[in-house]
């Protein structure tokens, strides 16, 4: 296993650019997350990793050694691809064999090592049937299977989950965890599922049109987002936003919008006070998550607002409720007892905590 | 009538016309044909005809000149199809790239089958090639010349007219082309990745992912190379007339002699029946290999 | 931890690799394409020598004085423009045939049901195998007895009877891709079938139904054995074998007969090329089909 440091990638085809100055280390033994919404470039990354691509300008470096300019076979990275990539022709058991075999492995050796992986994988029962005859999840187990059974350095993965279906999704999340803290192994995990970066990532590099915007722990990332995108891009349902302008007045943070006027002492709401962090313009943007909303009860004065409920979706466990704030939305939950009618007019609370505020032109978190 | 009476109705009418020649121009020749076999059929005095039972097949075992002519149409078979199987899969495989200008390549390499229509047997292509093979006037020899080696008398010498004429044939090659470049691009191109990735070289990547998944078009193009070869007539009857003496003399030319310049159809009916056992042999040996080393998605059974 | 810098394109492994492959590619290209092209060429500049330059040794590659009239000359040398009629006849006429035939049966097999279908579709891939060899005698005969001998009648007769089993084949694996529900509403509209198979199928399938209307008639024009033995009249004949012809009588000029062949090939090169773009616009036309009317 191996550590794995990506600086300064970048890569463009043609005149627009996939990957803009990404910087990344990985260390060894750790499962970073590479998470964004499709066309962010996460992909990209992998294949400049894997070689599948030639980067424009930047460097590779795996185990301290630098691979950029190697091809793919020499660089001893692996890869389980989204469409699982499995010799058609070729029983699974040769399947998981082909790497050991191209590298010229003893066949006695290739069949312990086989019979070790199928094993752990439990995939015993299969080993003699053909891809075509596999079912989704047995198929991704193969692929999982031919890249551990070549110990790399660096296991990449290109959302492996994503052709599951939901409750096998839910199943395998956990057991690629759990193979992971018993392999030790070196893996870079993309995905645009944010669901899955929260709970398989040691660590989450937030991707968002070719640019890192933001690395850091699950908590880091979902709790203090660096700026909207990475805001966006985590929790569920999304978090809220609402455009406001911002007054101070002594020590509070005054924010209004149509229909909306809300006060927060300045520091319970992380406001800069000082020169540094201050928003760029007379507007702000006000993220909070749905867990943080309160919906009728007691409420601190100057931090509730009126709101019509549009529609209450069912989880099961809980409500989802939609709300119209003027031209606003705002998404909140609630237990499965308290049952809001379309229509009702509410009052919602915000907790002073679960705000966040973004600079309305930048995007980015006001420091604080 | 139950709409299922209806459906059946219509179903016999629109196969009447298959079924009218299937009996007429299959079904009949091929008995017709049977049974000429066993007859001396006399064209030109038809009551005359006299039933010789197995007499033209023992014939045909004893017949040097057909020994001789399926030797040459087999020599021809060794020659044109692997030659044939071999091009095609590299200038598909070259053709396939994504580079500038391969359209225009593919275009220019399946001109030939354009021209000639898919089985090579058209009879411009022949005269093109013979006026080729010219030994003193022909392109072959100047090209020959102009690079230093000897000139040769090509479909003139009885050691090289069937080389020759298989040369021939391999202009064609863009017909067998196509079907590859269907098949290559049907690739997946993760799988590929894939095997990089493992640690497989380019020969290692062709020889155990690329040539199995596209063993299918494989197959089709043998088992068709493998039936037209057998079954050349044009080429030989225009360019060499079996000639010189009877060193191309093909089967099917032998054949044609037989019933239209000897006018013994029954021989000659002998004679297709013995070729067409012969294709279906080889025909049925080839499927019979392809169990093994053809690869079909979604078949079930293994290796 | 030194600056990043971009290893040198060119020494990246793949970038090199591709490079060298982008060499071969082009080199076997090339060569393959010249292959091809070159004879073409080759006749192109025989047709245009004259007389006294065809047997120059060595032989010109362009000839330097053009004889372009030469063109006209074969054209007059054997009845040229007969027997592209004789050719265009048999090949037009019967390459209609067999599309619309062909497509009938096709249609059947791929979409009714009746007791004995299997078989008959049995028996049409066992046709595809049959070498011709096995049925020309016999068929020779059966034409002879029916007095078509000398006529057209065996070379565009049996298209309209089944118009070839590959066809068939084809065809039947082509409509089986279309989807079934088109049928199905124009059944429920109260369609007979033969309305559904006019209106319904055949519009859909004008690339299916061009590509072997086209195949079949390249094959019917360069046929050469089937007008070989079934005419006997020297008016009648196709172009190949009119072009056969011409080699007994002018052994010695290849001009006019490497002329004469260019003219012969052009109509196939042309069929080709508009087939292509009728079968472009085709494939771009698709999924607009036309219940009413």
């Amino acid at each position: 296993m191996a550590d794995v440091s990506l600086r300064q990638l970048e890569k463009r085809y043609g005149s627009t650019p996939a990957v803009s100055g990404v910087d990344l280390d990985v260390a060894d033994g750790e499962l970073v997350v590479l998470l964004g919404a499709s066309g962010s470039g996460k992909s990209t990354v992998l294949k400049l990793i894997a070689g599948i691509e030639v980067p424009d300008a930047g460097e590779v470096w795996v185990d301290g050694r630098r691979v950029d300019h190697l091809l793919p076979r020499h660089r001893d990275v692996a890869m389980v691809f989204q469409s699982y990539a499995l010799y058609p022709q070729m029983t699974v058991a040769r399947n998981l064999g082909f790497p050991l075999a191209s590298a010229g492995v003893a066949r006695d050796e290739i069949r312990t090592r086989v019979a070790e992986v199928a094993s752990l994988l439990e995939l015993d029962g299969l080993l003699g049937r053909r891809p075509a005859q596999l079912s989704g999840g047995q198929q991704q187990r193969v692929a999982l299977g031919r890249a551990i059974v070549r110990r790399p350095k660096l296991f990449l993965m290109d959302e492996p989950l994503s052709n599951l279906d939901a409750r096998l999704r839910a199943k395998t999340r956990l057991e690629l965890r759990r193979l992971h803290d018993r392999l030790g192994a070196t893996t870079l995990y993309v995905t645009h599922d944010q669901v899955e970066a929260l709970t398989m990532g040691e660590r989450i590099a937030v991707l968002h049109e070719g640019v890192v915007h933001q690395v850091g722990t699950p908590e880091a990332v979902y709790d203090r987002p660096a700026d909207k995108v990475v805001a966006e891009l985590l929790g569920s349902p999304a978090m809220n936003f609402l455009a406001m302008s911002w007054a101070e007045d002594g020590a509070d943070l005054v924010l209004t919008a149509p229909v909306i006027d809300l006060r927060f002492p300045a520091a319970a709401v992380g406001w800069p006070g000082g020169g540094a962090g201050r928003p760029s313009g007379p507007d702000v943007l006000l993220g909070i998550r749905a867990e943080h909303l309160r919906l009728g009860g007691v409420l601190p004065p100057g931090q509730t607002v009126q709101a019509v409920v549009d529609r209450v979706e069912l989880l099961g466990s809980e409500r989802v409720v939609h709300l119209a704030v003027g031209p606003a939305t705002l998404a909140l939950r609630v237990p499965v007892a308290v049952r809001p009618q379309a229509g009702e007019t509410v009052q919602v609370g915000f907790d002073a905590p679960g705000v966040r505020l973004f600079d309305a032109l930048t995007g980015q978190t006001l420091a604080g | 009538m139950t709409l299922r009476g209806r459906e059946r109705g219509v179903a016999y009418l629109f196969l009447s016309p298959w079924a009218l020649g299937f009996l007429a121009f299959t079904a009949g020749p091929m008995v017709v044909s049977l049974v000429l076999s066993f007859t001396d059929y006399q064209v030109l005095d038809p009551g005359s005809t006299t039933w010789v039972g197995t007499g033209n097949y023992r014939r045909a075992l004893d017949d040097p000149v057909l020994a001789h002519s399926l030797r040459v149409t087999l020599l021809y078979a060794a020659l044109a199809v692997p030659a044939d199987l071999v091009l095609g899969l590299v200038l598909a495989l070259v053709l396939n790239a994504r580079a500038r200008g391969m359209a225009l390549f593919r275009t220019a390499v399946f001109l030939p089958v354009m021209i000639a229509g898919a089985a090579g047997g058209s009879v411009a292509v022949a005269l093109l090639w013979l006026w080729i093979f010219q030994p003193r006037f022909g392109l072959l020899n100047h090209l020959l010349s102009l690079v230093g080696l000897p000139p040769q008398l090509w479909v003139y010498s009885t050691r090289l007219v069937v080389p020759s004429l298989a040369l021939m044939s391999l202009w064609g090659v863009g017909r067998s082309m196509l079907i590859y470049l269907a098949a290559l691009q049907r690739l997946p191109t993760d799988v590929l990745w894939a095997a990089q990735l493992d640690g497989a070289g380019p020969w290692r990547r062709f020889a155990r992912v690329t040539l199995p998944l596209i063993s299918p078009a494989l197959f089709f193009n043998l088992v068709l190379d493998l039936i037209y070869a057998l079954q050349t007539f044009t080429q030989a009857y225009v360019v060499t007339d079996g000639g010189p003496g009877d060193s191309s003399l093909f089967y099917m030319l032998y054949l044609y002699r037989n019933a239209f310049t000897y006018f013994d159809m029954g021989y000659a009916s002998a004679l297709a029946w013995l070729l067409f056992a012969l294709t279906l042999a080889l025909t049925v040996l080839v499927f019979r290999s392809a169990r093994s080393w053809v690869f079909y998605e979604g078949s079930p059974a293994g290796r | 931890m030194t600056a990043p810098t971009a290893v040198a394109p060119r020494h990246h492994q793949l970038a090199v690799a591709r490079r060298w492959r982008l060499a071969v590619v082009y080199g076997v290209a090339l060569s393959g394409s010249l292959f091809a092209v070159v004879p073409v060429l080759w006749m192109l500049s025989t047709a245009l020598k004259a007389d006294d330059v065809v047997f120059s040794v060595p032989p010109q590659l362009v000839p330097t004085d053009p004889a372009w009239s030469n063109f006209r000359t074969a054209t007059e040398l054997i009845p040229f423009w007969r027997y592209t009629a004789n050719s265009a006849l048999v090949a037009g006429v019967g390459a209609v045939g067999t599309v619309l035939s062909a497509a009938l049966v096709a249609y059947a097999l791929a979409r009714l049901r009746a007791p004995g279908m299997r078989v008959v579709l049995a028996l049409v891939l066992a046709t595809i195998m049959l070498p011709q060899q096995v049925l020309l005698v016999s068929q020779f005969l059966i034409f002879k007895e029916l007095g078509w001998y000398g006529t057209y009648l065996p070379l565009i007769v049996p298209s309209f009877l089944g118009g070839g089993a590959f066809n068939i084949f084809l065809l039947r694996q082509f409509f089986l891709t279309l989807p079934p529900e088109l049928d199905q509403a124009a059944l429920v509209d109260g369609a007979s079938h033969l309305r559904i198979f006019w209106r319904v199928i055949l519009p859909q399938s004008v690339p299916a139904l061009l590509a072997v209307g086209l195949l079949d008639f390249t094959s019917k024009w360069n046929d050469f054995l089937g007008p070989l033995i079934y005419l006997n009249r020297t008016e009648d004949y196709t172009l190949p074998l009119g072009l056969a012809s011409f080699q007994d009588l002018y052994n010695t000029s290849w001009n006019y007969l490497m002329a004469g062949t260019l003219l012969a090939l052009v109509p196939c090169v042309v069929v080709f090329a508009l087939g292509q773009r009728l079968l472009a616009r085709g494939f771009a036309g698709r999924g607009a089909p036309g219940l009413t009317s």
